[in-house]
């Protein structure tokens, strides 16, 4: 059973060497890579249902143990992040099937199935990741396979923010390199467990050298995660995605840098009390930040998945600062916000792709009335939205609630003040968007397209009844991530 | 006297769950089948009125019923039904029944019929449940329920106007519901429980507390159209259809007083109030809400804009009723609820025949009118007799307690401005009716009124000289409402009131 | 014994300079070429850094003989060695797609310059 530790990134990550082999003609690339989310989904789920029990798998790559070898551990926290990963990845591989052909020509489509595998890779390795140089070469991998999806849309705008990505990827890659290697430098391992061990010994000896390595760390995975003021990328980078590659880079890929961060915090860092000290704050302080200029700046888009990009940016910044408070609650908000935002976001980058494939309209002010068009696509739409404000019954309620819970819990009502005044404003720019989509008198006669077809609808719809579903009926995945918050934060 | 049983601990469920299935079922019967739309919809809403009578000899033995559904985190789902909850939720049901009815002829011929209906009752099944919650969290989540979709109802129309009310509300009902959410996750971080019916939840006056209550004062006292915040109100009631205004103004803003009375009473309690003082916040509030909604009121020509304002001014009395922090007082209130509620939705029912019949919403040009639609006019002047508070119907009662209440609590100056409201309340609805009756109707007028526009036996015109029964029923039916339950021995919404101020003052 | 100190240490301010020569000419250069160029600098400072500090002075390379190791002598780390040859093999492959993106930017627009291709896009 060890085993499926390692599996969940050998799966995709063997998808992606062999797509390109033999998805060659027709659709048999589009069948391979869903036959590799498949498997790779029902990994997931096995691994949920053994480490859902407390245990964690701690998996030795070739048997060779720690200090030397590399460790891959998958707990409760990274199994359920895996297995909701690897859901969104369903969806949006089935909905790519039609999408991408229309808008890739066939000897790029197989690379753009590729692609999208070595991500979801890149992505598992590092949720899974015990080791720090282990975190670093997934890291590179989800980054420039992210990069490589940008880019495969052979266009002007799509390759010019794909090198944006990949330049300051870079700069966010020799930055965590920097800081793994002073980390190396003082306490001469790279395992996480060896090095929370060791750590303390290491802080009392050369305490700047380590809080110099952390200050790298997080600029480095920051960047990554579109923490603001390192988010300048994201816009360009996400609206020029192809629609369900962009529902994977701001559902998922953004929140890589969030869980390296956490799993950094919780399992070495913490042992230093001046990276405890100043981290959270560090972290609350430009998560605000993004909270407030994100949605400043998502107020005043024109283009709708320029939009969702800058929301994107607030919903990082949600998460960060509910982190920041350290409290479990809070935490379990936040590892939920981020599997929330991942349905919520994919959803919402999904139905956008599909009003731009039925119409062409990626303007909001066209989009009057499209709920005419398009009634299926618009409840997606309205449920994204009325999940990122946080309205009840979607799961965007149940994670602010325990945000805002454990905020009051570790007696910081400023920064649920923040998260409740930050929902306000995404009703400021989602609601708009629903209200014009529904009531909205287009200017032009709507030309008679029917809506889109179903085998690109269900899994949009299937994304939102997920949300649903998280939304009213919580407690299980509640009660499995409230233990694994508490486990992270070592109580 | 506080028996509490677990009688019908499905029953409010299943309340709350009949209209949304019946809106659900309705919108998909709708698409092929109007009429079988239109009875479905009826149908489901009566038997839900009807559930709620159910509850009657229960309750007024003084039993609570209590139920509860586990399958929201974090909470539950609870409910909770004494005899202000029962009242109200059987008002709401009532208006409601008699709100669709009427909508059966007043919506013939619209757009979006399919979409109204279903959206008429979910906000049914949010305002029933908001008063049916047994803590704030569920009260939280029937209130939103309600709030959300009623966006629909504004938006009805879907003119530009009617999309920038929406969007006002929306704006501001989610800013409130966050206020409320804020508050509520600190209620329970304080206290360890939301859940009311008790004599106070929060025992310690600290900056926090103060925060919590401040935020309960906003979110509710937005949904209440308490001045200043009152804004969207008086843009987003009279855009929406008229049946919908009436719940709008008739229901819908009473769950925010309801939510303020439950909070003042069950969340910090009588005692704590007294003792911090924190309720001269909601009386100066209170009283700045009578004078200036009556005021602005008549200063408005356009009909449901100036019923709106009215509400708004209503809505101050019903406020000040709460702060008094009496037991006469807090009976007046209760029964305020019932009248207001009874009499305004029938005023924006008539409003809505004027309207359907004549094409007016300015009063100025209401010359006439008395004689073209005298049973509309009758009762809109039964109802306006009502707010203004004369004497043999319920809106004096009520203001009569009130102001009793005031002398009680030794606050008389309160008083005054009860008399204020209603001097200000005859200043603005005496001319619509003075005009409607008295005035001589322009050339135009009198021709409409001696030859009736469509076709039609003069015969059958006679008996229904104005709208159809099912327009004209249910305004005589409030219209009756706010008579009968005034002074007549077998006044149940008077009894309800005296118990349910006396539960919240001698436990 | 301090200018011993000095050499010894020198290695690390030049990885220190590299990395910061590097990171200057990726944000401050308009050309695409040079950015790219600037991130082989920075990433070679790094690569200098993760090597020195697996170096001692006096050292073997981690060759392990048949006859076995001598007495009293030690080895340079090799894990170190082992992670910055990985990080070429990315350095490498990312600096090959930079540099491919570039050339398929400069077909469709005629210019290397981020200023222009800004302008170009709006």
């Amino acid at each position: 059973m060890d085993h499926l530790a390692v599996l969940l990134t050998v799966i995709p990550l063997s998808g992606a060497f062999f797509v390109p082999m033999f998805g060659r003609e027709g659709d048999r690339g589009y069948r391979v890579a869903l036959g590799t989310v498949l498997l790779t989904t029902a990994c997931a789920a096995a691994l949920l249902v053994i480490t859902g029990r407390g245990q964690a798998i701690s998996y030795y790559v070739g048997n060779w143990a720690p200090p030397w070898g590399i460790e891959i551990r998958v707990d409760a926290f990274s199994a359920f992040l895996s297995f909701s990963f690897s859901l969104v990845y369903l969806a949006v591989i089935a909905y790519s099937a039609r999408d991408v052909s229309h808008e890739l020509n066939p000897a790029a489509l197989r690379w753009y199935w590729s692609l999208m595998l070595l991500l979801l890779a890149g992505l598992l390795g590092v949720s899974s990741a015990a080791d720090l140089f282990n975190l670093f070469v997934f890291t590179e991998i989800y980054s420039l396979a992210a990069c490589g999806i940008i880019s495969v849309r052979d266009r002007m705008d799509s390759l010019e923010a794909a090198l944006k990505y990949l330049l300051l990827s870079a700069v966010a890659a020799g930055c965590i390199l920097l800081g793994i290697s002073l980390i190396y430098m003082v306490t001469g391992h790279l395992n996480y467990a060896h090095l929370a061990t060791a750590l303390p010994a290491a802080v009392a000896t050369s305490p700047r050298t380590v809080l110099a390595a952390v200050a790298l760390l997080a600029t480095g995975f920051g960047l990554k995660s579109a923490l603001f003021p390192l988010h300048m990328w994201l816009p360009d980078a996400h609206s020029s995605a192809l629609s369900p590659a962009s529902a994977v880079l701001s559902g998922i890929a953004v929140k890589a840098g969030i869980i390296a961060l956490f799993r950094l915090f919780a399992s070495v860092l913490s042992a230093s009390p001046a990276v405890v000290r100043a981290m959270p704050t560090f972290l609350a302080v430009l998560a605000v930040g993004g909270m407030i200029f994100g949605a400043l700046f998502a107020m005043t888009q024109t283009d709708l998945k320029r939009m969702l990009a800058y929301s994107t940016v607030v919903q990082v910044g949600y998460i960060y600062l509910a982190f920041s408070v350290l409290n479990p609650v809070a935490l379990t908000g936040a590892i939920l916000h981020i599997v929330n935002h991942a349905l919520l976001k994919g959803m919402l980058f999904l139905s956008a792709g599909l009003i731009i494939h039925r119409t062409g309209k990626r303007r909001i002010a066209d989009l009057q009335g499209i709920g005419r068009e398009m009634p299926l696509t618009m409840i997606a739409l309205t449920i994204g939205a009325m999940g990122m404000v946080g309205i009840p019954l979607t799961n965007g309620f149940v994670s602010k609630w325990h945000m805002v819970l454990g905020s009051l819990e570790a007696g910081q009502p400023l920064a649920a003040g923040v998260i409740l005044l930050s929902s306000l404003f995404s009703a400021l720019y989602y609601f708009p968007l629903v209200i014009a989509g529904w009531f909205g008198n287009p200017a032009a006669p709507a030309p008679a397209r029917p809506e889109a077809p179903p085998s690109m609808l269900w899994p949009v719809l299937g994304l939102g009844a997920v949300s649903l579903i998280l939304g009213i009926v919580p407690e299980p995945v509640v009660n499995v991530l409230g233990e694994a918050a508490k486990h992270l934060l070592g109580q | 006297m506080n028996a509490t049983a677990e009688v019908y601990s499905l029953l409010p469920a299943l309340i709350v769950l009949l209209p949304i299935i019946g809106a659900i079922a309705g919108y998909l019967v709708g698409l092929r089948w109007p009429t079988g739309r239109d009875l479905l919809c009826v149908f489901t809403v009566g038997i839900t009125a009807a559930l709620t009578f159910t509850f009657y000899p229960a309750i007024s033995r003084g039993t609570v019923i209590v139920g509860s559904v586990q399958i929201l985190v974090p909470l539950g789902v609870t409910f909770r039904l004494d005899s202000l909850g029962f009242l109200l939720t059987s008002l709401t049901a009532v208006i409601w029944f008699l709100a669709t009815l009427y909508s059966l002829s007043y919506m013939k011929g619209e757009h979006g019929v399919n979409r109204y209906y279903a959206f008429l009752m979910v906000t049914f099944s949010g305002a029933v449940g908001t008063f049916m919650a047994g803590d704030l969290f569920s009260f939280f989540l029937f209130f939103e329920l309600m709030s959300l979709p009623a966006a629909v109802l504004v938006i009805h129309e879907e003119t530009a106007e009617a999309v920038q009310a929406a969007l006002k509300y929306l704006f501001m009902t989610v800013a409130g519901s966050l206020m409320f959410f804020f508050s509520m996750v600190a209620t329970f971080e304080m206290a360890g429980s939301v859940a009311l019916g008790g004599r106070g939840l929060i025992a310690e006056a600290s900056p926090v507390a103060f925060l919590t209550f401040a935020g309960f004062v906003i979110a509710l006292g937005m949904k209440a159209g308490m001045v200043p915040l009152h804004m969207w109100l008086p843009d987003a009631h009279p855009v929406a259809p008229s049946p919908a205004s009436a719940l709008l103004s008739g229901i819908m803003i009473k769950t925010g007083a309801y939510g303020m009375l439950r909070v003042m009473y069950e969340v910090f309690g009588l005692e704590f109030l007294q003792a911090t003082g924190w309720n001269t916040v909601v009386l100066v509030l209170s009283v700045v809400t009578i004078l200036l909604g009556s005021s602005v009121a008549i200063t408005q020509y356009d009909l449901k804009r100036r019923l709106a304002y009215s509400s708004i001014g209503q809505m101050g009395c019903i406020l000040l009723g709460m702060g008094l922090m009496s037991e006469r007082a807090l009976t007046g209130d209760v029964f305020y609820f019932f009248a207001d509620a009874v009499a305004k939705s029938c005023l924006f029912l008539c409003a809505g025949v004027i309207l359907k019949t004549t094409g007016k919403r300015d009063i100025r040009q209401f010359a006439g009118l008395g004689q073209r639609l005298p049973v509309t006019m009758v009762c809109f002047a039964v109802a306006a007799l009502t707010l203004m508070g004369i004497p043999p119907l319920n809106g004096f009662v009520s203001k009569w307690q009130l102001s009793v209440g005031a002398f009680d609590a030794g606050m008389p100056g309160y008083a005054l401005a009860l008399l204020a409201s209603s001097m200000l309340n005859a200043v603005y609805y005496l001319p619509i009716v003075m005009t409607a009756f008295f005035d001589h109707p322009t050339p135009v007028e009198a021709a409409a009124v001696a030859a009736p526009p469509t076709g039609g036996g003069r015969g059958t015109r006679r008996w229904l000289p104005e709208a159809s029964a099912t327009m004209l029923v249910p305004m005589l039916v409030l219209a009756l409402g706010c008579a009968v339950f005034a002074l007549s021995p077998g006044n149940w919404p008077l009894r309800l009131s005296e118990a349910a101020a006396r539960v919240l003052f001698s436990k | 014994m301090l200018s011993l100190d000095l050499f010894l240490r020198l290695n690390y301010l030049a990885s220190i300079m590299l990395f910061l020569i590097g990171l200057h000419t990726m944000l401050t250069h308009a050309n695409l070429i040079k950015k790219v160029m600037g991130m082989n600098i920075m990433e070679t400072g790094i690569f200098l850094f993760l090597v020195s500090i697996g170096y001692a002075h006096g050292t073997l390379s981690p060759i392990i003989r048949q006859s076995g190791p001598e007495q009293g002598l030690i080895y340079t780390n090799p894990l170190l060695a082992a992670i910055v040859l990985t990080g070429i093999v990315i350095a490498v492959s990312t600096t090959a797609y930079a540099l491919s993106i570039i050339i398929k930017l400069y077909e469709q627009c005629g210019t290397l310059d981020v200023d222009r291709l800004e302008k170009l896009r709006s």
